[in-house]
């Protein structure tokens, strides 16, 4: 570990970046990656039909290629005549939307409350880890279930009731991890020199965190999405008719066995999204800190 | 050891308080918790009623152990949809929860152990490669949609299986499956990364050294400390099982708790909501307690010290 | 030390290669040596020269699939344990030919008494062994390597005892068969330093009384003069010298192994005078030809860069591998 920041950023980029010609870099996941990226980015463009425009004659068509099927709705039609592949690719952009806001907030809030827990110790680390360990020891769908009981459903809630269960999990590790980094030399260095703590925090302690929060930011999208998902699909997430993929596959549910296509492929979506996730992720642990071995 | 298990239990009680101190406050702090615990029909004397009955006109503290007082008594209110006690029905639907976590707990140890053990001992072989793909694949199937085409194809197509509800074994396979995707896959991987740190120890080049078999080395040398980082894990586990039994019962409409507390939410029938959550919390802090008893007869370090 | 002509085990030109993603690591490369009956022969070098891989290599329990053992012979009681079956091998091991490894705390499987682990070492090969016996065996194996109570200790487990404790029991482990051949792989190097000391003169002490022969290795050459009848130095998975211990201590001919021996702190050399040998110990992969240590040789000349050195027999039990020697 490198007093410097500067030479602790570049430790990092050049750990990160090494080999990258190799064909070490997952390619395949990291390319279906920047594919919903993209799809969610671009989602009004690239979608043939709006995704609640309901064409009634049309309904419950199986996808092109099946008998049946026509060109015009690729992915067949559900039951309310809805292009599935429109609403499958704006069903994308709720999925990152949830994805990256949960992230970020969970893990702004987690790392926050993890740095500051871990560097000054004593009772405020006491404090904020019972508090942690409690709401970590409470399954999270049953919280966001009675959450949801009680508040409603709604995009906003369902955001706000993922990064409240969450946030605690970061906090977890980084405390872990800033705990390490405190004991290196260079800490204590700082800190005789005269730094405030936030400086310390901020340049010194921070950057050696930073790969701790990427390997779990990337491991937690695909955890956020599922659990959106699954939320929706049960009802109490994302309300109808957003065309969340959870929500997709709900409305499906009656169905599956005459309109197969309308839960198969939002279900796919979700499939390949969070694979993709979870093997860079990964990757990304394995080339930033094996010692990271939570599920 | 005993202080590790008194540690424990004393753990789980708080946490249990806890957890019902926070669904107590939540519920009042969303405004009027009487209109949460009566029917839309219900009179100004039905309001008034609930009201003494939780105790609504004394101070929190003494509301705060009524309910306690409530929940360990039993009285857990009725049933605004079904008109009955509510805790007559968690007594009928808990054994079909009890059921399914069961089935599913088996079916990930007895796939996933193994697999995870050959997997280490077979480093980069084919079934190596393939066990890893397969786990970080259940990691990522969500679990409603892969009930879902478990039915499509077993129930629709092959006609093979029933479709849902309980019955006799055959009900119980396709959700027993589907509850133990996500359980296998973590066992799997955390069964080979931990068996792979053994295997890499100086103590099993010992039991080489001293003219052990493999199997030996592997099974009675290696696996027996790989083991100690999956119980911990099993405490993750019932976390899992909580969540995916409210999943797996909706998509196969399984009688049980998990299908009852979605109902219910969507019913509006709080008083069934809030102690079915509460009960399946309790059970989920006991789970986690029985893993750490388990860890600490499993582990000499805590086995042999006071 | 009583030692009979009877040649125990007589390693012929072994080869053992590394096969990594950056390479072949030529480990041990055309080594031989061997040890009569009742003899001490150390292998003393640097951390990496191959030395721990030998000892492996003669238990064939060198890493797969990354390690192999290419070539060469190991004749142990006129046997070629090369050429046996992963079955006789098996019983071979922890019976005839028994090793303890260098660090007590990891040696020791943390999930079983020490008495289930030295009554396995000694089931394994004993197959009638009934449970009265068997308890027998194991206090007194303890006995042996001088464990105090030794018969209220069997159900203790590793994490319960000292450093000091867990090599004895290592130890107690590799004899508990009466092998007629211990390797020793730096057996204290992990130990608090007073330890050390006593436990050489345990192994000193048990090979008197059991007879058994030791290969110790380490890389201290003040171990060497304590416990060795014989030496043989290594570097870079090659044998640079073997001697008598008494005639490598006169006179050391290879560069390396007075280096080595320069390192050690003695009482009339003042602290600055203590010398280090420049440079680092070669990468395995991709040796340059010629003398390996020529590099770092301060009497390196032309032809050692050039040509592999050939031995030279500077009597009947010294031999060297020098332009100089």
């Amino acid at each position: 570990m490198n007093p410097d920041p500067k030479e602790n950023r570049a430790w990092f980029t050049k750990k990160l970046f090494r080999g990258w010609r190799l064909a070490v870099v997952p390619h395949v996941p990291a390319t279906i990656l920047c594919i919903f990226i993209l799809v969610a980015l671009f989602a009004p463009q690239l979608s043939p039909y709006s995704p609640t425009e309901a064409h009634f004659l049309d309904k419950l068509m199986p996808p092109a290629w099946v008998e049946g099927g026509s060109s015009e709705y690729i992915l067949g039609t559900d039951f309310m005549g809805r292009d599935v592949l429109s609403r499958l690719i704006h069903g994308s952009r709720v999925s990152m939307t949830v994805g990256m806001l949960v992230i970020v907030v969970a893990g702004s809030l987690g790392t926050v409350i993890g740095v500051i827990s871990g560097y000054f110790g004593g009772w405020i680390d006491i404090l904020l880890m019972r508090f942690t360990d409690i709401t970590l020891s409470i399954p999270a769908i049953l919280m966001a279930i009675i959450l949801v009981a009680l508040f409603g459903a709604s995009y906003f809630n369902i955001i706000l009731v993922i990064v409240l269960l969450l946030w605690p999990r970061y906090a977890r590790q980084i405390r872990g991890d800033v705990l390490n980094v405190k004991e290196q030399e260079f800490v204590a260095l700082a800190d005789v020199a005269g730094c405030s703590h936030i400086r310390i925090m901020w340049q010194h302690i921070l950057p050696n965190v930073l790969p701790t929060i990427l390997v779990l930011a990337t491991l937690q999208v695909g955890w956020v999405i599922i659990l959106e998902s699954s939320l929706s699909f049960l009802g109490v997430g994302i309300p109808p008719p957003q065309p969340a993929w959870g929500v997709m596959v709900a409305e499906a549910r009656g169905l599956v066995s005459s309109a197969w296509w309308i839960a198969l492929f939002p279900g796919l979506a979700i499939l390949f999204n969070v694979l993709s996730l979870n093997i860079l992720g990964d990757w990304l642990r394995d080339r930033l800190d094996p010692k990271l071995r939570s599920i | 050891m005993q202080r590790y298990i008194a540690d424990r239990i004393l753990q789980a009680i708080l946490c249990i308080l806890v957890m019902s101190a926070l669904v107590f406050f939540l519920v009042r702090l969303t405004g009027d918790p009487v209109e949460y615990l009566i029917s839309d029909q219900a009179t100004q004397a039905d309001y008034d009623r609930i009201y003494k009955a939780y105790g609504f006109d004394r101070p929190f503290y003494v509301q705060y152990v009524l309910f306690l007082k409530n929940m360990v008594t039993g009285d857990l209110g009725d049933s605004l949809y079904l008109h009955r006690p509510v805790a007559s029905i968690l007594r009928t639907r808990f054994p079909a929860t009890l059921q399914l976590a069961v089935a599913a707990i088996l079916i990930s140890l007895v796939v996933g152990l193994p697999l995870g053990v050959y997997a280490a001992v077979g480093r980069g072989t084919g079934l190596d490669v393939s066990a890893r793909f397969l786990a970080v694949l259940g990691q990522s199937m969500p679990p409603f949609w892969l009930g879902l085409m478990l039915i499509l194809v077993f129930s629709v197509w092959f006609r093979l299986l029933p479709s849902g509800g309980k019955g006799g074994i055959a009900n119980l396979i396709l959700p027993a499956i589907t509850l133990s995707s996500w359980l296998l896959a973590g066992i799997t991987r955390l069964t080979r990364s931990s068996m792979l740190d053994v295997l890499g120890t100086e103590y099993v080049k010992l039991a080489r050294i001293k003219g052990a078999s493999e199997p030996k080395v592997i099974w009675k040398h290696a696996f027996k400390n790989a083991l100690l980082p999956v119980v911990t894990f099993s405490a993750v586990m019932s976390v899992i099982l909580v969540a995916g039994a409210v999943i797996t019962e909706t998509v196969f409409a399984w009688p049980g708790l998990g299908q009852l507390v979605i109902q219910s939410v969507i019913r509006r029938d709080f008083p069934v909501t809030q102690a079915v959550v509460l009960l399946m919390a309790v059970l989920y802090i006991i789970a986690n307690l029985l893993v750490d008893i388990a860890y600490a007869f499993l582990n000499p370090k805590i086995r042999y010290s006071r | 030390m009583t030692v009979n002509n009877e040649m125990l085990i007589n390693v012929k030109d072994l080869r053992t290669y590394l096969y990594t993603r950056r390479g072949v690591v030529k480990a041990v490369d055309g080594v031989s040596f061997y040890l009569r009956k009742g003899e001490t022969l150390g292998i003393v070098g640097e951390s990496g020269c191959g030395k721990s891989i030998t000892a492996l290599s003669l238990l064939r329990l060198v890493p797969e699939p990354a390690g192999r053992i290419v070539g060469g012979q190991i004749l142990f009681k006129g046997r070629d344990l090369l050429q046996m079956s992963h079955k006789e091998m098996r019983r071979i091991r922890g019976a005839e030919l028994s090793m303890i490894l260098q660090d007590p705390l990891t040696s020791l499987n943390p999930a079983y008494s020490i008495g289930n682990q030295i009554g396995e070492a000694i089931r394994l090969h004993q197959k009638n062994v009934t449970k009265k016996t068997l308890v027998e065996k194991i206090i007194e194996a303890l006995k042996m390597v001088r464990i105090p109570a030794a018969e209220s200790r069997l159900g203790d487990y590793p994490h319960q005892m000292s450093g000091g404790m867990r090599q004895r029991v290592t130890g107690a482990i590799a004899l508990s068969c009466q092998p007629s051949l211990l390797i020793a792989d730096e057996p204290t190097t992990s130990l608090d330093v007073t330890i050390q000391a006593q436990y050489l003169r345990l192994l000193k002490d048990l090979q008197r009384e059991t007879g058994v022969s030791l290969i110790f290795i380490t890389h201290d050459f003040g171990i060497v003069a304590a416990m060795c009848d014989r030496v043989q130095v290594m570097y870079a998975g090659k044998i640079v010298e073997s001697a008598k211990t008494r005639d490598i201590f006169d006179r050391p001919r290879h560069p390396y192994a007075r280096a080595l021996m320069g390192c050690l702190p003695k009482i009339e050399k003042r602290l600055e005078s203590l010398t280090t040998i420049e440079g680092q110990p070669p990468q395995l992969i991709d040796l340059p030809g010629g003398c390996s240590f020529a590099p770092r040789c301060p009497e390196a000349e032309q032809v050692c860069f050039e040509k592999y050195p050939e031995e030279a027999k500077v009597n009947e039990e010294h031999r060297v591998n020098c332009w100089h020697g």
